[in-house]
């Protein structure tokens, strides 16, 4: 019997015989995440080290409206990103901790999965590293990274879904991966044009007439603003101003040919991004449609595309019926992009 | 007999305790002789018109500016010694952040050796920079988020490979109120820059051989490039790449071996 007796508390012994961070967590398992993409829209390329899956976009949801990245746990991506705004914030400069007034308007995050660049300047290559740059701006969360490390290791939910989501503690790695993958859910394609496009439903006549408009060869929209998401992802000055304060992509190609030129944004949900342009400078469609109209102020950089129009109020509204017709309330509405409690 | 199954039962126990180890593999026990190494101290040192910089206290320029708060960082790559010819790597990449004083780095290196050169780069290799993810080098790296606090341009892709920037008094007054900012913020592949010094240590044991590497802070504004705050005093690379180009040309002039 005794023998017994010592076995068992040897065999206990050795089973305590194990690294710390080894028993941290029960087994558990991840499964893809199946993302459902409108019929008409082309795959979606995820990185080779942070496909899909359920607990990394359940891990990024948490985290994407955690305002423990902030420095003064005031502030989270979900601050800047409203879903009913589609994922913008209606302010023209964004604002960080502390009220602190930071440089562009917030962009819209809604098929965000398929833009090649970020940043109106097209400078950082992909979700993972751009999550970086709010977490460091002095101006929006201004954190250290090590502290949020810390913070988030001590969320036993947070840090057991990184140990299955990316087999590690929470980290710096693991919040930008979560973070970005959560945002490559944010798919919209629902709207009354894709439905139109689909021969799901019709559009109104006003919105047909105002698509006809937006792809005629007269006004071009189309061309920059092309695509299934309406972007070329292409840099444009469009001659908003005369000079330009923010010089745009010329800032990383110390190029003269790229002053005021910025990255044609998505048109989808565009009803509910206001205020528009990089710095937020002009607050309703209808200000937008007349810009183009009146052919911008003459930069030198100023794209050939954008000339004088002279469109009539009966097209400006037609093209405003079609604008508005590319609002998907299913995505603004989408439970699954909301906070998690 | 009763006896001898405890004995075996417990041996067997530690037995198999002293096979869990960290891993699976089997154990190599044989021994290789540790080859002699000697330690050498590589340190940058910060001066103002020849004499070291210190945290808190003003220096002026050629234009009558007077700095006082300023911080200086810059990355020093692909650092190497050489022994006609064979090179010895001491690190891929450090990070100097001067202010407060000169930075010492120790390395170990082959024992009784003469070394007759120092290379090394200053920036971030480019292999490391564009488009490259900080967040997948360990905290403790120098090109981690942490370790690259405030030199990734995040905005941007790549690094800010030098920061200079403080504050300074333009006005000439009497009582000075250092409130100008000025900052010199350069990081381009174009800016990587080998920098090689002849040198002539000799490594012994016991005793530490040291290179000190001065950086001539003053040149920074007034080098191949005099470079006046009040003008031209702001420089992100991108939106001002010509004065970020004098800059880089004014702080690789700076760089004398002692």
């Amino acid at each position: 019997m005794k023998i017994w007796l010592v076995i068992v508390v040897c065999v206990t012994a050795l089973a305590s015989c194990k690294k710390e961070n080894e028993v941290k967590c029960e087994p558990a398992v991840d499964a893809p995440f199946n993302l459902i993409l409108p019929s008409h829209f082309p795959p979606i390329e995820f990185p080779e080290d942070n496909e899909l899956t359920e607990k990394r976009v359940e891990l990024g949801r948490r985290l994407f409206y955690d305002t423990r990245l902030s420095a003064d746990n005031t502030i989270s991506c979900g601050s800047c990103h409203h879903q009913a705004s589609a994922f913008t914030d209606n302010l023209s400069i964004s604002e960080g901790i502390e009220g602190r007034v930071g440089f562009r308007n917030s962009p819209t995050l809604g098929n965000v999965a398929f833009q090649e660049r970020l940043f109106g300047e097209g400078g950082v290559p992909n979700l993972e590293i751009q999550i970086l740059a709010p977490i460091a701006d002095e101006n929006e969360f201004d954190h250290d990274v090590v502290i949020i490390e810390a913070e988030l290791q001590a969320d036993p939910i947070l840090n057991n879904l990184s140990l299955i989501a990316y087999d590690r503690d929470i980290d710096i790695y693991s919040i930008t991966r979560a973070i970005a993958c959560f945002e490559r859910t944010m798919i919209t394609g629902g709207s009354p044009y894709d439905k139109h496009v689909l021969g799901e439903e019709s559009l109104t006549e006003d919105a047909l007439a105002g698509m006809e408009l937006f792809f005629s060869e007269e006004l071009a929209c189309g061309t920059c603003h092309s695509g299934h998401n309406f972007t070329d992802g292409g840099f444009h000055n469009i001659g908003l101003y005369e000079i330009y304060e923010d010089a745009g992509r010329f800032r990383i190609t110390n190029d003269e040919e790229d002053k005021g030129k910025f990255k044609t944004p998505s048109l989808r949900n565009i009803e509910k991004t206001y205020p528009y342009m990089h710095n937020g400078s002009i607050q309703t469609l209808e200000e937008v449609i007349d810009h183009f109209s009146t052919g911008g102020l003459g930069h030198i950089n100023q794209s050939e595309l954008v000339v004088p129009l002279e469109l009539t109020t009966l097209e400006k509204s037609q093209l405003l019926a079609f604008l508005t017709s590319l609002t998907d309330l299913e995505f603004l509405m989408n439970p699954e992009l909301t906070p998690l409690n | 007999m009763k006896k001898n199954k405890y004995i075996l039962a417990v041996f067997s126990i530690l037995f198999l305790a002293v096979a869990c180890d960290e891993d699976d593999e089997g154990v190599d026990c044989s021994v290789t002789p540790e080859p002699s190494l000697s330690s050498l101290k590589l340190t940058f040192v910060p001066t103002w018109n020849n004499v070291p910089v210190a945290n808190g206290a003003e220096y002026e320029d050629q234009f009558g500016n007077r700095l006082l708060q300023f911080n200086f960082k810059t990355f020093v790559s692909n650092i190497m010694v050489s022994s006609e010819g064979n090179e010895t790597e001491l690190s891929e990449v450090e990070i100097l952040e001067v202010g407060d004083g000169a930075v010492e780095l120790s390395y170990s290196v082959a024992n009784d050796t003469s070394f007759d050169e120092l290379k090394f780069h200053t920036g971030v290799p480019p292999e490391y920079n564009v488009d490259y993810d900080p967040s997948t080098w360990p905290n403790s790296h120098p090109l981690s988020v942490q370790g690259a606090a405030g030199m990734h341009w995040g905005w941007n892709t790549g690094y800010i490979f030098t920061k200079f920037d403080g504050k300074a008094d333009t006005t000439e007054a009497a009582e000075p109120t250092y409130l100008y900012p000025f900052a010199f913020h350069t990081g381009d592949d174009a800016f990587y820059t080998e920098h090689i010094f002849e040198v002539d240590i000799a490594t012994q044991t016991e005793t530490e051989a040291e290179i000190n590497v001065i950086i001539h802070m003053e040149k920074f504004l007034d080098g191949i490039h005099a470079i006046d705050i009040r003008e031209d005093g702001e420089t992100h690379t991108g939106g001002d790449f010509e004065l970020a180009q004098q800059f880089i040309d004014n702080f690789n002039a700076s760089l004398e071996v002692e």
